[in-house]
C-alpha cells in the first residue's frame, strides 16, 4: 500500500490531491537555486593596506597635534616656530593645488578654469581672513576654561577626537572634483569634532601667541589636510605611501621623548592599522556566508 | 388638556370665599390677593381698573376654575419693604415646571398689588435705611458732588501707568456711582421692581461701606506712620543684592565660571547699583522721614487703598528700578546667547534652519564659516553657565518684586472692591439674594392634599439646603 503511493509522481500543482503531506519538496528541488557569495571579490592583502594607509594618516596627524600640543605647553617649542611651519606649509599646499588643478584642466573648457581660478582667489582671500580673526580670538580662547579643571577638558578633548577619528571620510577616489562634494556632504561633524577640541585644549595654554599658533595647526591639520589627501591619494602610489611612512615616523619621533608607554602604544596602534586589521579582514572574508535566492526582493538592474 | 397651575400666597387660604385678583393666562394664574367676603365683583372690577397701572403689570379679577382640578403652587407673597424676592437661573430646572420670567416678576409684584388694592402705602425700605439715604442726600451730597467734579484726571493722564493714578480713578467712579445710586435709591415710583431696587440698594450701601471702612482703616495706619516716621526711616534696602553680586563673583557653590565674563558682569551690574544707590542716597534717603510723612496724610485722607496705592508706586519708582533694569541687560544677554547656540549647534551638525518649509535642512556650508562657527560654538558653550547664573539671579530678585508688587495690587482690589454687603446679607437674611427656584412638596394642614411651595434658593446655597429649609 504504502510503495503504491510514494511511486505516485509527485508533481507541483494544488488542483490534484496527493500523498504527500503540505510542505512536501522534493529533495532535488530543495535548496537547488540558493546562491552563496554571488558577486563576491575577495580581497587582497596589499590594496587592503594601501587604503588603510588613509587610516593610519588621519590617526598619525592627530598623534602629531597632541605631540605638538605637549611640547607646547611645556614651553619645549616655540609658538613662533610652529607659526612658521604652518605658513609656510600652507603656501606649499596652495601652490600645489594651483599646479594639480592646472594640469588636470582641459584645454577645451576654458569656463571651469576660469571659475578654478577665482576659487583659488576666494581661498586665499578666506584663508586670510580665518588668520586675523583667529589673531583677534586667542586672548578670549586663552581664558575660556580656567575655571575648568583639567581633567575634564582631557576627558572632553578625547571624545571629540575619537567622534572625529569615526565621522571622518575615509573615501578613496581618484576624481578629486567628485571626492571634494562628496567630503563635505559627509565629513562635516568630524571637522567640527575636531576643531572644537583643538579649541578646548589651546584654552589650556599659558600664552595668546602659543594659543594662536595651536589653532593654525589645528585648521591645517584638520580642515586643510583633509581636503588635500584625495588629490595626493589620486596623484602616485609611491607618493602615497612615502607620505604614510613619514606621517608616521613624525608622530613617534614626536612623542617618543615625553613618554616611553605612550610611545610604545601608539606605534603598535599605527602598525595595526596599517598591517593587521587588513591581515584580520582578508582572514575573516572565510567566514562570509551572503545568501541569495529566487525568495530575495529583485534587484533592479540599471544599465 | 393640561390642568391649571393657580400660584397661591402662602398669607390667604385657598379655601376662603371672596374674589381674587391677579394675572392670568391660558394655563397659568397667578392669584395676587383676594377681597373682603362682602366685596361683589363689580365693585371689585371697578378698584381693579382704578389702579391705571402699565398694560404688562395691570392685574385683573380672576374667575377662577374649579380648585379640585387644578395644581396648586404655594408662594410667599414677600412684604415689600423687606426687599427679599424670587430669582431664577438660566439654566434652572423650574423651567420645566412652568415658571418662567414674566411669572417670577408677578410673584415679585404681588404684594405692591396687593397694598395698592387695600389703599396701603407702598414702602420699599426700613426706617433706618431711609434716614440714612436723608442723610446722605442732604449732607454727602454736596462734598460728593465737589469731589467728582475735581475728578483730578489730569493726574491719571499724567502718571498713567501709576497706582495711585489708578486710584484716584476708582475712587472717583465709586463717587460717581455713589451719587447715581443717591439718586436712583430716593426716587422710586409705586411700582419699581424690587429685584432691580434690591439690587441699587446692595450695591450702594456695600460700596458706602467699603469707603468708609477704608478711611477709617486709613487713619489708624496713617497716624501709626506719622508717629513712628523716624525709625522708619533708619532702615535700607539696597546691600543685599551689591552682596550677591560679590558672592556670584567668586566661584559660588562650584559653579563654574568663566572669571573673566563673572567679573566683567558683577562689576557692571553693581557699578548700576551703585549709581541708583547714590542717586537714593543724595536725593531721597535724607528725606525719608517727610516721605513716611506724606504717606500717613495721604492715608488719611485717602484711605488705606491710597497708601497702599502710593507704596506699589513707591515700589516701581524708587526702591526697585535698578533690579528691572539689571534685570533687562541679563536677559537679553541670555536670549542673545540661546538664540545664537541654537543657531551654531545646528551648523556644528552640518544643518540650516530652513524657513520656507519649517524644518531643519542639510546644507553645504563654506569651509571658513564651519571654522568660525565651530569655534563660536564651543565659545557660547563654555560661556553660557555665566550668563545663565547672572540671568538666573536677576530673575529671581524680579520675581520676588513682582510678587511683592502683585500682593499688594490684591489688597488694593479688596479693598476696592470686597463685597461686604452681600456677605452679611447672607448671613442676615439670605432671601435677599436669590439666586434660583425650586419647587418643594408641601402637605396642607389637612395632610392629604399635595400641594407644592415655590422655594428661593440664596447664592451659594449648598446642595442640601432646600430639604433643611423645611
Amino acid at each position: 500500500m504504502e510503495s503504491a503511493t510514494l511511486t505516485e509522481e509527485w508533481k507541483r500543482v494544488l488542483w490534484k490531491s496527493q500523498p504527500y503531506p503540505d510542505n512536501y519538496v522534493p529533495p532535488e528541488v530543495f535548496l537547488a537555486s540558493l546562491q552563496r557569495n554571488a558577486h563576491f571579490r575577495p580581497y587582497t592583502y596589499w590594496p587592503l593596506v594601501f587604503l588603510a594607509c588613509t587610516i593610519t594618516q588621519h590617526v598619525s596627524v592627530i598623534l602629531v597635534f597632541l605631540g605638538t600640543f605637549v611640547r607646547l605647553n611645556e614651553h619645549l617649542l616655540d609658538p613662533r616656530t610652529l607659526i612658521w611651519a604652518c605658513i609656510a606649509s600652507f603656501l606649499v599646499c596652495y601652490a600645489m593645488w594651483i599646479l594639480l588643478d592646472r594640469g588636470k584642466r582641459h584645454p577645451n573648457v576654458q569656463k571651469s578654469g576660469d571659475s578654478n581660478s577665482k576659487n583659488h582667489l576666494k581661498t586665499l582671500k578666506s584663508s586670510i581672513m580665518v588668520f586675523l580673526t583667529l589673531v583677534s580670538l586667542s586672548p578670549v580662547l586663552r581664558t575660556l576654561t580656567a575655571a575648568t579643571s583639567s581633567d575634564s577638558i582631557w576627558a572632553l578633548s578625547a571624545v571629540l577626537f575619537l567622534l572625529n577619528t569615526l565621522l571622518a571620510d575615509y573615501t578613496a577616489t581618484n576624481n578629486a572634483q567628485h571626492g571634494e562634494i562628496h567630503s563635505r556632504l559627509t565629513s562635516v561633524l568630524s571637522m567640527n569634532a575636531a576643531i572644537s577640541a583643538s579649541v578646548v585644549l589651546a584654552s589650556r595654554l599659558s600664552t595668546d601667541i602659543s594659543v594662536f599658533a595651536l589653532i593654525l595647526f589645528a585648521v591645517l591639520s584638520f580642515v586643510l589636510y583633509p581636503i588635500m589627501k584625495p588629490r595626493l591619494q589620486g596623484l602616485s602610489t609611491g607618493l602615497w605611501l612615502f607620505i604614510t611612512a613619514a606621517l608616521c615616523g613624525f608622530a613617534v619621533y614626536l612623542l617618543a621623548p615625553l613618554s616611553t608607554t605612550v610611545t610604545a602604544i601608539c606605534a603598535v596602534v599605527l602598525f595595526s592599522i596599517t598591517f593587521v586589521a587588513p591581515m584580520l579582514l582578508v582572514w575573516a572574508q572565510k567566514y562570509k556566508n551572503n545568501i541569495r535566492g529566487p525568495w530575495d526582493v529583485a534587484v533592479p538592474k540599471v544599465r | 388638556m393640561l390642568p391649571t397651575t393657580i400660584f397661591w400666597p402662602l398669607q390667604e387660604d385657598v379655601r376662603a370665599p371672596g374674589v381674587c385678583y391677579g394675572w392670568a393666562s391660558p394655563t397659568k394664574v397667578c392669584v395676587a390677593g383676594r377681597f373682603a367676603e362682602d366685596v361683589d365683583l363689580e365693585t371689585a372690577r371697578t378698584r381693579i381698573r382704578a389702579l391705571r397701572l402699565d398694560q404688562h403689570i395691570q392685574p385683573a379679577v380672576l374667575d377662577l376654575p374649579d380648585l379640585d382640578t387644578c395644581i396648586i403652587v404655594q408662594y410667599q407673597r414677600y412684604p415689600s419693604k423687606s426687599l427679599r424676592f424670587y430669582d431664577i437661573d438660566n439654566d434652572s430646572l423650574a423651567y420645566s415646571a412652568g415658571l418662567d420670567r414674566s411669572l417670577i416678576s408677578q410673584l415679585n409684584l404681588a404684594h405692591q398689588i396687593h397694598s395698592l388694592v387695600n389703599g396701603e402705602t407702598v414702602k420699599l425700605h426700613k426706617p433706618t435705611a431711609a434716614v440714612l439715604l436723608r442723610l446722605a442726600a442732604t449732607v454727602l451730597r454736596p462734598a460728593l458732588t465737589l469731589v467728582y467734579s475735581l475728578r483730578l484726571s489730569f493726574l491719571t493722564q499724567l502718571l498713567p501707568r501709576s497706582a495711585v493714578g489708578k486710584q484716584l480713578q476708582t475712587r472717583a467712579n465709586q463717587v460717581g456711582s455713589l451719587l447715581r445710586g443717591i439718586d436712583g435709591l430716593s426716587t422710586t415710583s409705586l411700582t419699581t421692581g424690587i429685584p432691580e431696587y434690591a439690587q441699587k440698594y446692595t450695591a450702594f450701601f456695600n460700596e458706602l461701606w467699603l469707603i468708609l471702612n477704608d478711611i477709617t482703616l486709613g487713619v489708624a495706619f496713617g497716624t501709626f506712620l506719622r508717629d513712628n516716621a523716624q525709625y522708619l526711616a533708619s532702615t535700607h534696602l539696597l546691600d543685599d543684592l551689591e552682596a550677591a553680586l560679590t558672592w556670584l563673583d567668586s566661584w559660588p557653590a562650584g559653579l563654574k565660571l568663566n572669571t573673566e565674563l563673572s567679573r566683567f558682569y558683577s562689576r557692571a551690574f553693581i557699578s548700576l547699583v551703585h549709581y541708583w544707590g547714590g542717586f537714593l542716597t543724595r536725593h531721597v534717603f535724607d528725606h525719608t522721614a517727610l516721605l513716611i510723612t506724606f504717606c500717613g496724610y495721604a492715608s488719611i485722607i485717602g484711605g488705606l487703598s491710597l497708601l497702599i496705592a502710593l507704596f506699589i508706586d513707591i515700589l516701581a519708582f524708587i526702591v526697585t528700578p535698578h533690579i528691572t533694569l539689571c534685570y533687562r541687560v541679563a536677559c537679553g544677554v541670555y536670549s542673545l546667547e540661546k538664540a545664537a547656540l541654537g543657531g551654531l549647534w545646528a551648523l556644528f551638525r552640518g544643518k540650516r534652519y530652513n524657513a520656507l518649509r519649517n524644518r531643519m535642512d542639510t546644507w553645504d556650508y563654506d569651509i571658513d564659516q564651519l571654522l568660525f562657527g565651530t569655534m563660536l560654538f564651543t565659545l557660547l558653550t563654555f560661556l553660557s553657565p555665566t550668563t545663565m547664573v547672572y540671568y538666573f539671579l536677576f530673575a529671581l530678585a524680579r520675581l520676588v518684586s513682582l510678587l511683592i508688587h502683585a500682593s499688594l495690587e490684591v489688597c488694593l482690589a479688596f479693598m476696592n472692591h470686597f463685597p461686604l454687603f452681600m456677605l452679611m446679607l447672607k448671613v442676615k437674611d439670605p432671601s435677599r439674594i436669590p439666586d434660583n427656584i425650586c419647587l418643594l412638596p408641601s402637605p396642607d394642614a389637612a395632610g392629604n392634599v399635595l400641594l407644592l411651595m415655590v422655594c428661593g434658593l440664596p447664592m451659594f446655597y449648598a446642595a442640601d439646603w432646600c430639604t433643611s429649609a423645611l
